[in-house]
């Protein structure tokens, strides 16, 4: 890894799109501003990798269904999908029990 | 190149980007039927056909506030008041019997509803939320 030393207000360029700055620094809190096209999303690291690990299971699931005697999630298994309460905090207010 | 979508009641979706982590993925069309209530089928149209499952949570999660930065509403041209966004939540089948589906409630979908633009958005206030919300648990 490339390790850059940078000071109040310095910046650091990776090609011609992407500047990164460090624009506060407060005791461990470093806020950093990051100027980048919009096709590249820009995550705090933590919150990319819950979320990619996330989708890729959402991808398997998907996947997996495809693989499965119907050839696929169809709108009727989707019919399937039955919500019960709003979730496990607050019971839902506007949805229908499950038609048993 | 990408054909009519393949139902009638299908809406085309474009995300730019991509999903997070599986930036191949930008094209999307969107299927509802009204037997499948809030869930709708979220068909990746290429590299290769993908069906996902999303779901409109307004209504379902009554207290899930979708707070995003000004950047990402100005990059999907989206207006003040939000009424022209459409908010989907990718849901994941973790089991079919018994039933167990989550929803990531961290990162939604938010689509321009007038350009069919989206991005698959990081809420500010994610730290209230799970990428892993139970919806439904039969094994519970």
């Amino acid at each position: 890894m490339l390790t850059l030393s940078r000071k109040l207000n310095e910046t650091i360029r990776i090609g011609d799109q992407i500047e990164i700055r460090i624009k506060r620094i407060e005791g461990d809190v470093v806020k950093i501003g990051v100027v980048a096209p919009r096709e590249v999303p820009i995550v705090r690291g933590e919150i990319y990798e819950a979320v990619r690990a996330e989708n890729l299971e959402a991808l398997e699931a998907a996947k997996t269904a495809k693989a499965g005697e119907k050839g696929g999630l169809s709108r009727l298994e989707l019919g399937k999908l039955r919500l019960k309460t709003g979730g496990p905090s607050k019971p839902s207010t506007s949805q229908p029990p499950a038609e048993g | 190149m990408l054909g009519e979508p393949q139902f009638a009641n299908a809406v085309r979706v474009h995300l730019p980007g991509g999903l997070i982590g599986l930036s191949d993925l930008r094209d999307f069309e969107l299927v509802a039927d009204p037997e499948s209530g809030p869930f709708l089928l979220l068909r990746a149209l290429e590299p290769d056909p993908i069906e996902f499952v999303a779901i409109e949570l307004e209504g379902v999660i009554p207290d899930y506030r979708v707070e995003i930065g000004e950047e990402d509403a100005e990059e999907l041209g989206l207006s003040g008041d939000g009424s022209d966004a459409w908010v989907l939540n990718i849901a994941t089948v973790k089991s079919w019997s018994p039933q167990r589906v989550t929803a990531n409630l961290v990162a939604p979908l938010v689509v321009n509803r007038k350009t069919g633009v989206g991005k698959q958005v990081v809420l500010t206030n994610y730290q209230k939320y799970s990428v892993n919300h139970p919806l439904i648990d039969d094994a519970a």
